[in-house]
């Protein structure tokens, strides 16, 4: 394995700096593209993410590269990697949208990928009263305006 | 954090991979809810990122013999009726299908019909194309 040893600081919006391999730091795309364009700098500040989150995205980075240089069996590799995944993501809903966000904006498409999934997963056999009321949504409609939609997708709501 | 405040392209990749019938049991949730479960960009999206579910063709009888044709999107509460180009035949039969393009499916249907009579057998079919309406 030629992987280079070098140590990369990422610090959160707090300014606690999380040092991890360069191969972890990689993973994040937005810090990949840092690299690449010459950025020879050993820490990079994360300013829009806090420690908290930071911490759970490295753990997750870490995990997937650390599978992902494992040779041969890889189909235990795979079964574990996703055991992994499905533990990381069982969090609470405001973590999991921090975990989301910060996917988005550091561009860790896997994290991202799954925490879009298990939100998807979460919505699928609920009912518009049962979105409003866990994911915070306020009602615009007025009953009249309500009735009208629900009228148009009756159909959906039948068992 | 609430999923208000995630941006809307994120609330779309959520939504996109929701299956169909339950995103149409939401859009009661709210106004920028439903706009974007109707937004066209949003459907094909979702087209392409949420399971999919079996589709269910119900005839009533085998064959039918209908004086025209009308095909129903339950998702998006669209119908079309086709004109037929000649006079169906009684006891014709019709299959739904579809070609991936690019952008969207091309939706055709085939229309069959046989005689009745073993002697002479006559086949008769027709292709009709939902994005070109012929």
């Amino acid at each position: 394995m030629s992987e280079s040893n070098k140590k990369i600081s990422l610090i959160s919006s707090e300014g606690e700096a999380f040092e991890v391999s360069e191969a972890v730091a990689r993973e994040f795309e937005i810090v990949a593209h840092m690299l690449e364009d010459g950025c020879s700098g050993s820490s990079i500040p994360i300013t829009t993410v806090d420690s908290n989150i930071l911490g759970k995205v490295i753990e997750y980075c870490t995990k997937h590269v650390e599978v992902g240089n494992v040779e041969g069996n890889s189909e235990k590799a795979e079964k574990d990697l996703e055991e992994f995944d499905k533990r990381f993501i069982a969090v609470e809903m405001n973590t999991l949208f921090s975990l989301i966000l910060a996917a988005n904006y550091l561009n860790v498409k896997g994290l991202l990928n799954i925490g879009c999934q298990k939100v998807a997963d979460t919505i699928k056999d609920m009912k518009p009263e049962e979105v409003r009321s866990i994911f915070n949504i306020e009602n615009d409609y007025t009953p009249a305006e309500e009735e009208v939609v629900r009228k148009e997708n009756e159909w959906a709501f039948q068992p | 954090m609430m999923i208000s405040d995630l941006p809307h392209h994120l609330l779309e990749e959520i939504l996109s991979r929701v299956p169909a019938t339950t995103l149409k049991r939401l859009q009661p949730t709210c106004k920028q809810w439903n706009a974007l479960l109707k937004d066209q960009i949003f459907t094909e999206k979702h087209n392409r990122k949420a399971p999919k579910q079996p589709l269910l063709l119900m005839l009533k009888e085998f064959r039918v013999c209908p004086v025209s044709l009308v095909v129903w999107n339950p998702f998006l509460g669209e119908t079309k009726w086709i004109q037929a180009s000649s006079h169906y035949k009684k006891k014709s039969s019709f299959a739904l299908g579809y070609k991936n393009n690019k952008s969207c499916r091309d939706y055709k249907i085939l229309r069959y019909w046989q005689s009745c009579k073993s002697e002479d057998q006559v086949v008769e079919f027709e292709i009709y194309e939902l994005s070109s309406d012929s």
